[in-house]
């Protein structure tokens, strides 16, 4: 995210999180830099309530180690990359409510700037619960966004969108899709090699 | 364990790889009696696949018996003979449960991936590149088939291998494409291909009621093949202009649909198709639609197009105008195999049809790579190589 865009985000955090996703037909408003949708086969409730226990979103998200529970509204997050780099930030719940939407506000002077809120609305024809999720996010120095991409080939936005994947497939399915672990030929078994 | 890697372009190897173990609660590990080797490998073989890592683990046409399952695991158990579908459906999302299994939601890693260049992802394939998920395949001593409920069929005791191991992919695969021709009682159908896939969509489309089927190759005994079934043949490389061709075989009309069972990787000696060849090799266009072209120019009026080939990138010069010009509708895809293997394996039982026939060659695991060149470059001979494992 560039300069002018954060200054951007930082006028409009306000109003971004009293904005409704939409109705059908209306998108949201342009300004708002990083906004994701996924459709997820389950009651709202269930969506709802997995998300509000905020300690469940380090499951689905890569590289979140820990999201601590401090108080109903405070929370503490710690992301850790694989190369070891860790940063940790406090946010808390600045709207809510249930069963509808969350918006959260990182605390002034945190090592990662992030809020941003996410709604929970029924999805056409049964098909369970739309997620939106509509953030900013940047940390000074760059030091999370730079070592994500470096590490992943994945900017931010990728990064969340994988995330939302995630956590569908694990509502859905109760597991996350993986191939970590499995056999290829890329590791010689020295004994066996012939 | 033994299983065959993929090296680079024209390259494969036995190689010896860890045993494949649970990784996920609805994880089975199954060992492998029989996998097939597949047209669609062939496409990883030439390297017109992208995303393919030195050393992935190839194959999805694969059975065996259940030898371990996870937590998660409600139906299946230990000692199940099963045949896995080649496309990995986790059998809750949406598409599953409308039975779009190739359309899967949630089972591809690397979704992002696919979603980024389709603007969708569909569902993860066993052996077939990360773009769709990267999971190791079946040509391999031991297998782990995710969501191995919903990614399998276990098969009655006392029918062999061979009747059944083709419901993994290109009887469904056949029948798939025979279905999406919408075929009505007296229609004729025209295959491009005489490929295994091409040889199982004759037999469907004859049960489907066409009255007559022309497929179009340049391979004699694969011709030979489709004929024994009640096909007629045009080799294309004795025919100037096969639109003409099929008009003149149905009084003018043309066929009533047509079916594209040879993918991105058409031969031809047509301009067009020596130009495909030269904008593949530096990247321009990435398949090459010389059949498909054929098929859409073919094709009578408000007619079908049905694309069980492959194709992966850009295609060129596809005659647009003239699919729009006669109203042509195109159905296409990867297979939703879970949704046909159980009535497949009904027919099969009844003895209605046997798939066993298009073998030509059953090679142990040691021999795949022998298995893939003579596929590649026997094509007369070598129709469909089957891999004996255990
Ligand atoms: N949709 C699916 O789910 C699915 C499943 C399995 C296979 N496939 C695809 O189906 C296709 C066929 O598979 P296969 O196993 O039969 O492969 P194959 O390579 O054995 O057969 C292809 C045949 O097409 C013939 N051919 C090439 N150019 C031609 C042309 N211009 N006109 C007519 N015939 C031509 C070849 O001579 C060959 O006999 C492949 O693209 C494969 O990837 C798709
Ligand atoms: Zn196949
Ligand atoms: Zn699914």
């Amino acid at each position: 995210m560039n300069n002018q865009y954060r200054n951007l985000n930082q006028q409009n955090a306000v109003h971004a999180k009293n904005k409704r996703p939409l109705p059908y037909g209306r998108t949201y408003h342009s300004d708002d830099v990083s906004r994701f949708a996924v459709t997820i086969g389950k009651p709202i409730e269930e969506v709802f309530n997995f998300w509000r226990n905020f300690q469940n979103l380090s499951f689905f998200m890569k590289d979140l180690k820990e999201v601590e529970v401090l108080s109903p509204t405070l929370t503490r997050w710690v992301m850790e990359l694989k190369n070891g780099v860790k940063a940790t930030w406090d946010a808390e719940v600045t709207a809510e409510r249930k069963n509808e939407m969350i918006s959260w506000k990182s605390l002034p002077g945190s090592e990662v700037e992030t809020d941003g809120s996410v709604w929970f609305s029924p999805a056409p024809q049964g098909k369970g619960c739309v997620v939106s999720l509509v953030m900013n996010y940047s940390a000074p120095g760059g030091k999370v966004t730079e070592f994500i991409t470096k590490l992943t080939g994945e900017d931010g936005d990728t990064l969340m969108q994988v995330n939302l994947r995630r956590l569908k497939a694990f509502l859905e399915t109760g597991e996350i899709p993986t191939t970590e672990g499995q056999p290829n030929g890329r590791e010689v078994i020295p004994e066996l090699k012939h | 364990m033994k299983a065959l890697c993929w090296e680079g372009k024209y390259s494969v190897e036995i190689r010896n790889v860890p045993d494949p173990t649970i990784l996920n609660p609805q994880d089975a590990i199954v060992k492998v009696t029989s996998a097939a080797i597949c047209g669609s490998d062939l496409h990883l073989y030439d390297g017109y696949i992208p995303t393919m890592e030195k050393g992935d683990i190839l194959g999805h046409e694969t059975m065996g018996e259940v030898v371990e399952v996870g937590v998660g695991v409600k139906k299946l158990k230990v000692g199940d003979r099963i045949v896995i579908p080649f496309d990995i459906s986790c059998g809750k999302c949406h598409h599953c449960r409308e039975e779009e299994y190739s359309g899967c939601d949630n089972s591809n890693p690397n979704a992002i991936m696919a979603d980024k260049l389709y603007g969708q992802s569909g569902a993860a394939l066993f052996g077939y590149s990360h773009m769709y998920g990267g999971y190791a395949g079946g040509q391999a001593e031991y297998i782990r088939v995710p969501y191995a409920d919903t990614n399998s069929l276990v098969i009655p005791k006392g029918i062999e291998d061979d009747k059944v191991l083709f419901l993994s992919d290109i009887l469904p695969t056949g029948y798939m494409a025979a279905e999406n021709c919408n075929i009505k009682r007296g229609d004729t159908v025209a295959i491009w291909g005489a490929g295994p896939v091409s040889q199982m969509a004759v037999r469907c489309a004859f049960l489907k009621g066409a009255e007559r089927v022309i497929v179009l190759d340049h391979y004699e005994a694969r011709l030979r093949m489709a004929a024994l079934a009640g096909a007629e043949t045009i080799n294309f490389d004795e025919c100037d202009d096969i639109t003409e061709e099929l008009k003149f075989l149905t009084g003018g009309r043309g066929p009533d649909s047509c079916i594209d069972a040879v993918g991105m990787e058409a031969h031809g000696h047509t301009l067009p198709a020596s130009l495909d060849r030269v904008k593949a090799a530096v990247g321009l266009a990435t398949d090459r639609p010389n059949a498909l072209r054929q098929a859409i120019q073919a094709c009578k009026k408000g007619g079908t197009v049905s694309i069980p080939g492959v194709y992966g990138g850009f295609l060129d010069k596809v005659p647009f105008g003239a699919a729009f010009g006669k109203g042509l509708t195109f159905k296409m895809g990867q297979t939703h195999t879970q949704k046909y293997m159980q009535p497949l394996l009904d027919l099969i039982l009844a003895g209605k049809i046997d798939p066993s026939f298009v073998i030509t060659h059953k090679l142990n695991l040691e021999d795949a790579p022998k298995g893939y060149r003579m596929f590649s470059d026997e094509k007369n001979d070598c129709i469909k190589v089957v891999l004996k494992v255990h």
